[in-house]
């Protein structure tokens, strides 16, 4: 299931797939996978994202 | 000096020249860092390149269990195995993205690959030329080049396909 809520979200904060992957540490290609639901991230890696999109694990990985 | 001594000497000078490359990148750039996702695909392209191993060597273990292969000789039959394992884990790695670590650039891994491609393919090539693969309708080690020329040909189309349809779907 794709995650719109985390695309809605970086988009919100004017921030490119590559970026965002710099700013957690992960390949670009990971945060794609994230967005079209093709990958189960780990918990370590959903807070990165929360935090750098300023957002709680509800608002973003929560159904 | 003969050729096969001179070949051994060519061998070992680019493994070297290859190992100090690989160094000099990784003092560069950093090691290879590979994220969570790229890890456990990596993961599972081991298993499928060993799982493939392991099937290989069982039937070749049984069809040959008391007779040496009427086809090839001992060196081919392993090379070809080893050959099939590696592509099987490098292009399953490349198609789910993790065969470069992130801070690798892509264009740098691509003309690598084709570069170790070239190296193996040119003495492949001459030994096909001189008919020394094939001797009495028996393949010999000296398949070896020519074998994993293709292994890394294949890889970087595969390379090559997978950028090219990432690109467009950009688009």
């Amino acid at each position: 299931m794709k995650n719109l809520k985390l695309k809605s979200a970086r988009a919100a904060k004017d921030i490119s797939q590559q970026a965002l992957a710099e700013l957690v540490g992960v390949s670009r290609q990971t945060i794609s996978a994230i967005e079209k639901g093709d990958y189960n991230p780990t918990i370590r890696l959903c807070i990165a994202i929360c935090k750098v999109l300023d957002k709680t694990l509800d608002e973003l990985f929560w159904e | 000096m003969d050729a096969y001594r001179l070949g051994i000497i060519a061998g070992i000078l680019f493994v070297v020249a290859v190992a100090a490359v690989c160094i000099w990148k990784q003092t560069c750039n950093g090691p290879c860092r590979y994220d969570e996702r790229q890890e456990r695909v990596r993961g599972r392209g081991y298993k499928y390149g060993f799982l493939t191993m392991i099937i290989y060597n069982a039937l070749m273990g049984g069809m040959y269990l008391d007779t040496m292969p009427d086809w090839c000789d001992l060196f081919a039959v392993n090379i070809i195995g080893i050959a099939v394992s590696a592509l099987i884990f490098a292009v399953y790695c490349i198609w789910n993205d993790a065969y470069m670590s992130f801070n690798e650039r892509p264009r740098m891994v691509y003309l690598f690959i084709l570069g170790i491609a070239a190296f193996n393919l040119f003495p492949g090539i001459i030994n096909l030329m001189h008919g020394t693969i094939v001797e009495e309708g028996k393949l010999t080690f000296r398949c070896s080049n020519i074998i994993m020329g293709f292994v890394f040909l294949i890889s970087a189309a595969v390379f090559w396909l997978k950028n090219h349809l990432r690109a467009k779907g950009e688009e």
